[in-house]
């Protein structure tokens, strides 16, 4: 492989050797050494090439037979949400979090109350609480909190994002009790033969608490910042992204970015909502077309300034699968959120608004993603796009976000249009199960077509929505190659994939829907020094061993993020380091 | 519980606000109506609160209002947004130096009206209206759509009136049919009466009663079918001699009373025994007499 070394390369300042390198480059998959210089790959390839490269100040990473990999990156999340939950106690199951039964959950909230230094009447945040992960065998009553938490109020967000659960001081903040009526479109959960609330507030009801809870200023936004990317880094991931972009958000992240705040990489997708906001507050003169962008903006999309580039913008069609808020063409099996019969969800925009927006937008060259989780939801898109002009052989990278439940025929159309799907196959262990209740098993086996789309030549990634799901790319590994539910259950066996396909999902196909593919996403010479260090090769374990590998050390431009390197030592004569390493 | 002083409710100026909720389709006409509403009296004490979600072209301007206080709602999915847009617009408007006199609220023609006007009494607000406009020429099309038709029949849940739009373009035959038609639709859906129907874009007047005496339902009954075809809507709850334990809800719409059989709750407190009943008439309609127990 080529070395550079014919013009005076800069000289090496890390040398990674003695273990798998897995480059997910097509033509050379592994390699027996990596050189890092000015942050980039120097060189990449056989150990007799790369260890020349050795200096006096190169300093030698021994692998000791962990692996190497591009660093991954976050084909679809929400970093402004991880900036939210950094300042609240995390009481998910596992794995996502340590709350197996009430006890650990009064334990984890106590602790972070000691540790946050609660004083009198401050709110007490915490989110991912999951009664069905509790092992009581019951949901938590308003009394397992109570006496814990007697001169505070308490709210325990619901892994659905939709509710959450009170304690009797947020009760009665809420002005909730038995008198109150539950309101349209919610629930206040009674306890049983009663009207006494028990302390869960589901949608309607859940949405008034927004007003009570604390409103971190933007220094103190600021200062999560490290805390929020570490949850990144320390996955082993180097490009992470803020996929629903408000305009506060986006305030708030160039501020960061200017401030140096970001020590990886960060794709922001404003809300195509929030575009006329963010337009009115920089660009006040400025009075285009709806959607229209003034040049500078148009300008701005695709390159980094400080960390932080603008990508896209990012539409919303549908809701989401498990909340029975996506877009299907045919109606779920169970009653809709509200008890409705015959419910098969709703869109987001009607089909003419959307056609407009994709039109407008198409036309400026701007790229689009768009949620899509429903194959109506899907449906509407295709169209929109057909409608807008766009065709495969414009490289317009339109990407689908979710893509989840498709049916027959529309990856098809997918290559057509030029449509690449961002899938979310961690669903089939943490929905897989309530996914075949609402949609039967068949339907259910349709979600994230991998194997597919991959069979066309799409161009797939695969995603966690954090915070919907938590970040681990191990996990989307092992859900793709297994599509296995939490009760054991695969969902389309056919759609399996295997783990070096899995892999470039997280890495150079992700890299390719962002634009980033010459410069991220694989290891080969003149590319980013973005890189990942896991404790074994997660092509060589058992799938159900993956999520066991540890991250060791995580790399971005060179410079370590996260972790340790091990076996760092200064560099030897590199003939010697070449006897070392030879077989 | 000890009394340990919390942060006291940040919406606590606009408690007990009246509210206007103003549902319908995209391009059905809830603008021009508010717009109307606010020409032909101003209000400067008013504050429309907008919501656009699903038009994607927002541009608060285009409400003529003279005095600044048209805050927009933001929208999207809770899942991914962690955040209510109902609610910061509130804040907004609780931290103006004057409160405002009355919420109009204009709801995403996309939203199902009768979920955003569930919210107003949990923020301490008055739901005082719920009317959602109906645009004539094309509602029997969207009724139908295949992407959106079941979405347009839910919005008409639990609206108090609906508000007829765009009839100036139809012939009379067609406007008398599609009115008959939206009826018989109505009708035909789960719990549903439909409501009565204005095509003045006059406000309508809503007038509110607290009954701190319980009524009987013969004399509840007798008063209400005094009403009249003015009466677009009577809704609430009363305090009955029949039921002491709590309060029975109360809808009627034209000409007929729906009452519980039975209370839906307790009262907050045996001290706390009260009916409220908002009563909506036409335009131009004088007030109310309540049936208070030496008229009856």
């Amino acid at each position: 492989m080529d070395t550079n070394a014919a013009i005076s390369p800069p000289p090496a300042e890390l040398i990674f050797h003695g273990g798998p390198i897995l480059t997910l480059e097509r033509e050379h998959p592994r390699a027996e050494a990596l050189a890092v210089a000015q942050g980039r790959i120097l060189a990449v390839g056989d150990a007799a090439a790369v260890l020349p490269l050795a200096c006096p100040a190169t300093r030698m990473v021994d692998l000791g037979g962990r692996c190497l990999l591009p660093g991954f990156i976050d084909a679809h999340g929400h970093f402004a949400n991880a900036l939210q939950v950094v300042a609240w106690a995390n009481i998910q199951r596992p794995p996502a979090g340590p709350v197996s039964d009430i006890a650990t959950l009064q334990a984890v909230l106590t602790a972070h109350a000691t540790g946050a230094g609660l004083k009198p009447g401050q709110w007490l945040v915490a989110y991912g609480y999951d009664p069905d992960g509790l092992a009581d065998g019951r949901p938590l009553d308003k009394s397992d909190l109570d006496p814990l938490f007697p001169d505070n109020p308490v709210l325990l967000i619901h892994n659905s994002n939709h509710g959450a659960m009170l304690n009797s001081r947020a009760l009665s903040l809420m002005g909730y009790d038995a008198s109150t009526p539950d309101p349209a479109g919610g629930v206040i959960v009674r306890r049983t033969g009663t009207r006494e609330p028990a302390g869960l507030v589901m949608e309607t009801a859940f949405l008034p608490l927004f007003v009570h809870m604390p409103k971190p200023s933007p220094e103190e936004m600021l200062e999560r910042f490290p805390a929020a990317q570490e949850l990144y880094t320390s996955k082993g991931i180097t490009t992470a992204q803020e996929g629903a972009t408000t305009a506060s958000d986006l305030t708030l992240l160039q501020r960061a970015a200017a401030e140096g705040r970001l020590v990886i990489d960060l794709v922001s997708l404003p809300l195509v909502l929030e575009v006329p906001a963010m337009l009115r507050e920089r660009f006040p003169e400025f009075h285009g077309e709806p959607l229209e962008l003034p040049q500078p903006v148009r300008e701005a999309f695709g390159a980094y300034h400080n960390h932080l580039k603008l990508q896209g913008i990012k539409l919303l069609l549908d809701g989401s699968p498990q909340g029975k808020t996506a877009f299907w063409s045919e109606p779920l099996l169970t009653p809709g959120p509200n008890g409705e019969t015959n419910w098969r969800g709703q869109p987001l925009f009607p089909p003419e608004v959307l056609n407009d927006a994709v039109a407008r937008l198409a036309s400026q060259g701007l790229q689009i993603f768009a949620h899509c989780n429903g194959d109506a939801a899907i449906a509407m898109m295709m169209e929109a796009c057909h409608k807008a002009g766009l065709r495969a052989e414009q490289d317009h990278r339109t990407i689908i976000v979710h893509s989840q439940f498709m049916v027959p025929g529309q990856l098809e159309r997918y290559v057509e249009l030029g449509l690449h799907p961002s899938f979310f196959t961690v669903h089939a262990f943490f929905y897989g199960d309530v996914h075949v209740a609402n949609l039967g098993l068949e339907r259910a086996s349709r979600m994230s077509p991998m194997a597919s789309a991959l069979a066309l030549g799409l161009h797939c990634s695969n995603h966690n929505d954090f915070s919907v799901t938590p970040i681990e790319p191990m996990r989307m590994l092992e859900t793709a190659m297994t599509r296995r539910s939490r009760k054991g259950l695969v969902l389309g066996a056919a759609e399996c994939v295997s783990a070096e396909v899995a892999l470039r999902a997280l890495t150079i196909e992700a890299a390719w829907q962002i634009r980033e593919e010459e410069s991220k996403g694989s290891l080969a010479p003149g590319k980013r020094a973005d890189l990942v260090l896991l404790a074994d090769d997660p092509t060589a374990v058992a799938p159900d061993a993956l999520t066991g590998i540890q991250v060791v050390a995580t790399i971005k431009d060179g410079n370590l993020v996260w972790g340790q390197l091990p076996g760092a030592a200064p560099a030897a004569p590199p003939s010697s380091a070449v006897r070392t390493e030879a077989p | 519980m000890t009394a340990i002083p919390l942060t006291p409710t940040p919406l606590a100026p606009l408690r007990g606000v009246p509210v206007t909720v103003v549902g319908g389709w995209l391009g059905s006409g809830k603008t021009t109506l508010i717009n109307g509403w606010l020409r032909q009296t101003p209000h400067p004490d008013w504050a429309v609160l907008v919501n656009d979600l699903g038009s994607l072209a927002i541009d608060a301007d285009r409400l003529r209002t003279n005095h600044g206080r048209v805050l927009e709602l933001s929208g999207g999915c809770l899942c991914c947004s962690l955040r209510d847009g109902l609610g910061e617009a509130l804040l907004a408007l609780a931290g103006m130096a004057r409160p405002p006199a009355h919420v109009v609220i204009e709801t995403s023609g996309m939203a199902i009206p009768e979920q955003v006007a569930a919210q107003v009494p949990l923020h301490g607000l008055r739901l005082e209206r719920l009317l959602a406009v109906v645009d004539l020429e094309r509602i029997e099309s969207l009724w139908h759509d295949p992407w959106v038709g079941e979405l347009v029949q839910r919005q008409f849940r639990g609206v108090d009136w609906l508000q007829l739009s765009k009839a100036d373009r139809l012939d009379a035959a067609t406007v008398a049919q599609r009115r008959q038609w939206l009826r018989r639709q109505l009708e035909r859906l789960p719990g549903g009466s439909a409501p009565a129907t204005q095509d003045d874009p006059e406000l309508a007047r809503s007038d509110h009663w607290r009954q701190d005496r319980p009524l009987s339902v013969e004399k509840l009954r007798r008063w209400a079918a005094d009403l009249g075809p003015e009466m677009l809507r009577l809704k609430g709850e009363v305090w009955l001699t029949e039921h002491p334990q709590g309060p029975v809800r109360v809808d009627a719409c034209g000409g007929q009373l729906d009452l519980a059989e039975g209370p839906s709750r307790p009262w907050p407190s045996s001290l706390r025994r009260q009916g409220r009943l908002v009563l909506i008439r036409r335009a131009g309609t004088g007030p109310p007499i309540w049936p208070t127990l030496e008229d009856l």
